[in-house]
């Protein structure tokens, strides 16, 4: 199997692609340039080499000049309360049973300045600066002892995640790109989707090593990845797109070489999707002695496109032969008008599945399959993940969420045969007299009104 | 024979799921010679041979249909014989994703249970991956064995009888080498503290373990912590279906000219019963009791002005009136299934 595939990614490696989580539960994207630096801001900076080696999912301490100190997690020594080694030593207090003392005096509580924190901060670099800050903010705190265990550990968490320099090294999954995209960045570039909607797609699409998938998507090459991901080299996924490049900006920032991402992903646009006839690329071939003689550079760009001819042309005889295997549209145009169009170009007991951030324009699809003999099972899904908080005696759901995640539609294309008719219980006379009754109507409206659009929302 | 693998065309031996109905959704293995009996009729095996994987079968005389689909870990949990409570795909699509349980991973699955979700990490870990899965009743087990062998998982599957809570997860066949593991156990916590033997000691190593009460969570929790393992997160799905459906839109202004035409129509109506009772009167007066005056039946009685129907059965969508295309949940949703705790083990390397 390629070693590219973030599945053998156990170990930091440099060049990677990886996420960063800061005590602040904030993350970042960053790549492992060799002999390079990490800055994280007020929570410090590090080397690049003294992380690479150690396996996905390490947490560290920010030490003095640019060093880590490993750490079994985060929060080793602090909430994590298994056997401390070396890290921050636990800061010792006396607490009160109740709050009954406890006066809200607002700032005035505090005798430690903002200015004073600055100037200890700049004394050192590494995670001691943190501990004594927050040793001298809980010094400095007039009521401190009046706040009960609970509300002391809340107040030091708080602080931690301020103060600490601490932070993981998450492998470059696709969840972990899709929370870091929804919680640090905006959920709007990826339509809204949540982690577990994604999930549930794949699932739907039944996405799986082997597959040649339709796609369309809209959130910057997430599901792309994710199907990758999943596909682990074998299969190809045809990238339905409305422009003349695909936008996959998020391909840029995981482990897939432009070699891999060419073999795997195949982008065709609307154009040449609807009407694969009239779309064939007209260039070239030229004649061998043509490319020989031609000048480096020249030689370079003709062999670069015949390389995406050669893509194309295989998309359009798939397309052609009615090929797919699957369909996951995460599009803005509009699935009710097109979906059904799509569907013709798939095989026979093949998963459908739509996303879309509302559920409103996946009821009109909806609407469409209910009545479309070529899909069966038409159902909207949602799914949505409640978080808990999991202190030891104190479970409850966590107090804020990122709401929406989005709506999937999921069919199963099938081939009906041309007339057939069901037999059901309804008695047979009267379904007869029914359907005649229909026909006539809908005969009489048609002569009296213009046809109406009922694909419309 | 292609849970794991699509194919297009029908064979002696596949295992298709035949769409028999909305809810009736029936696993067979194709034999020659065998017939299928539905409530819509029979379908010779023989018949399906060589047909298209989604194509329509109709029965021999025409009549009654279904469809044959290919097998996916979805259909098979929607449609398998149920041995114990299975975990759905809201909450395995999840975990899968979650856990990222791709090409080549390494899972452990205790209990195997009905084999439902087994399915699904054997399609995610594909030819390079591996799942062992445990059961400690008998019965179960060799159902599973069974299964896994006709469905084509041998290869990725290696099912063991045995009490991981006393007896570990150690099998002389194989390293096991885990980096994701799922426990759906009475009692996760008797079994975490097996794992340290079976997981992988050079990566991130995820597990999910499945309870449904609270309880259980608390202690696996602890026991979690117990054992080194961090990043603990319990979580819950929740996961609807929709239907959509069809709601007239009934305007204020098409009811209030109604009713204006109503009180015309009634209005009018006295006039004529008073020109009735004359009638009758008159009629009396004249002896000719035997006067048969008709009244209009109520099916069939004018109603005038009528936007919305009323009087008619209106089929949901139906030509002729304005409908809002809008979603219910089905009447009855599942609303908890199980308790979802997540923790990570990462490797102490020391360089």
């Amino acid at each position: 199997m390629n070693s590219s595939f973030s599945h053998e990614k156990g170990i930091i490696g440099y060049d990677d692609w990886a996420i960063i989580t800061l005590p602040s539960s904030a993350t970042k994207i960053v790549q492992m340039r060799k002999g390079g630096s990490i800055s994280l801001g007020k929570f410090g900076t590090f080397k690049v080499d003294h992380i690479v080696g150690y396996a996905y999912g390490q947490s560290f301490e920010v030490l003095e000049g640019k060093d880590v100190l490993p750490l079994k997690s985060i929060s080793y020594g602090l909430d994590d309360t298994s056997d401390t080694k070396d890290s921050t030593p636990a800061l010792e207090f006396q607490s009160s049973e109740d709050n009954r003392d406890l006066l809200d005096t607002g700032s005035k509580v505090q005798k430690i300045t903002a200015k004073e924190i600055e100037e200890m901060k700049k004394e050192g670099g590494g995670n001691d600066v943190g501990n004594k800050i927050i040793e001298r903010i809980v010094q400095g705190h007039e009521s401190f002892e009046k706040k009960t265990i609970y509300s002391q550990e809340k107040y030091l968490t708080r602080k931690q995640r301020k103060f600490s320099r601490r932070f993981t090294v998450r492998n470059m999954t696709p969840s972990n790109l899709l929370n870091h995209i929804r919680k640090d960045r905006d959920p709007n570039k990826l339509m809204g989707l949540s982690e577990e909607t994604l999930g549930l797609m794949m699932s739907h699409a039944n996405v799986m090593p082997g597959g040649n998938y339709l796609l369309m998507d809209d959130t910057g090459g997430l599901l792309v990845y994710a199907m990758l991901e999943r596909m682990q080299g074998q299969g190809s996924i045809t990238l339905i797109h409305e422009n003349d490049q695909p936008k996959l900006v998020l391909l840029n920032r995981t482990n897939y070489s432009e070699e891999e991402l060419y073999n795997m992903v195949k982008p065709i646009n609307l154009l040449e999707f609807v009407d694969p006839g009239d779309n064939r690329p007209t260039i070239g071939p030229l004649p061998k002695e043509e490319v020989d003689s031609m000048p480096n550079i020249r030689r370079i760009k003709y062999l670069r496109r015949m390389k995406k001819v050669k893509q194309l042309n295989e998309s359009l005889d798939m397309v052609e032969a009615r090929a797919f295997d699957g369909l996951i549209y995460a599009s803005t145009i509009n699935p009710v008008t097109f979906v059904p169009r799509i569907i013709e170009r798939m095989k026979g007991s093949r998963p459908i599945v739509v996303y879309n951030q509302f559920k409103e324009v996946l009821i009109g699809l909806s609407h469409i399959f209910l009545r479309d003999s070529r899909v069966l099972l038409p159902n909207i899904y949602e799914s949505c993940v409640r978080q808990f908080q999991t202190i030891q005696g104190r479970l409850h759901p966590l107090v804020t969420s990122i709401g929406g995640g989005g709506y999937i539609f999921s069919g199963i294309r099938v081939l009906p045969i041309e007339g057939a008719v069901a037999s059901g219980r309804r008695n047979k006379k009267r379904s007869c007299e029914e359907r005649e009754e229909r026909n006539k109507k809908r005969q009489e409206k048609e002569v009296a009104a213009e046809p109406k659009d009922d694909t419309h929302l | 024979m292609s849970i794991t693998k699509y194919k297009d065309t029908i064979e002696n031996g596949d295992l298709i799921m035949v769409y028999i109905s909305r809810l009736h959704i029936k696993p067979i293995v194709v034999q020659q010679g065998e017939v299928l009996n539905t409530r819509f009729g029979s379908f010779p095996h023989d018949s399906m041979i060589g047909l298209k994987y989604g194509a329509q079968l109709l029965t021999p005389k025409g009549k009654g249909f279904v469809y044959l689909l290919h097998p996916t870990p979805e259909l098979w949990t929607v449609s398998l014989p149920h041995r114990t409570q299975i975990v759905y795909t809201p909450d395995s699509s999840y975990i899968l994703q979650r856990m990222n349980v791709i090409g080549g991973s390494r899972v452990i699955e205790a209990g195997t249970g009905s084999g439902s979700f087994t399915h699904a990490f054997a399609r995610n870990v594909g030819q390079s991956g591996r799942i062992f899965t445990y059961e400690f009743h008998e019965a179960r087990y060799k159902q599973a064995v069974q299964e896994f062998g006709d469905h084509g998982l041998n290869d990725m599957v290696v099912v063991t009888h045995r009490d991981v809570c006393s007896q570990g997860f150690v099998i002389t066949q194989e390293k096991i080498d885990a980096d994701s593991v799922f426990l759906d156990l009475p009692s996760p916590w008797d079994a975490i503290p097996h794992l340290d033997e079976v997981i992988s000691q050079k990566r991130q190593v995820d597990i999910c373990c499945f309870s449904p009460c609270v309880e259980q969570v608390m202690k696996t929790v602890e026991s979690l912590h117990e054992n080194g393992w961090t990043q603990v997160e319990m979580t819950e799905v929740s996961s609807l279906v929709w239907e959509s459906r069809k709601e007239m839109i009934r305007e204020v202004d098409d009811a209030l000219k109604r009713l204006k035409d109503v009180k015309k129509r009634q209005k009018e109506g006295i006039e004529k019963l008073k020109e009735l009772a004359k009638a009758k009167a008159k009629a009396k007066a004249e002896m000719k009791s035997d006067t048969y005056i008709k009244q209009p039946k109520l099916k069939d009685r004018d109603r005038g002005y009528n936007p919305f129907g009323k009087g008619r059965r209106i089929a949901e969508g139906e030509e002729g009136f304005d409908w809002f295309n809008v979603s219910k949940t089905e009447r009855e949703i599942k609303s908890h299934t199980s308790y979802l705790t997540f923790a990570v083990k990462v490797p102490q390397l020391q360089l």
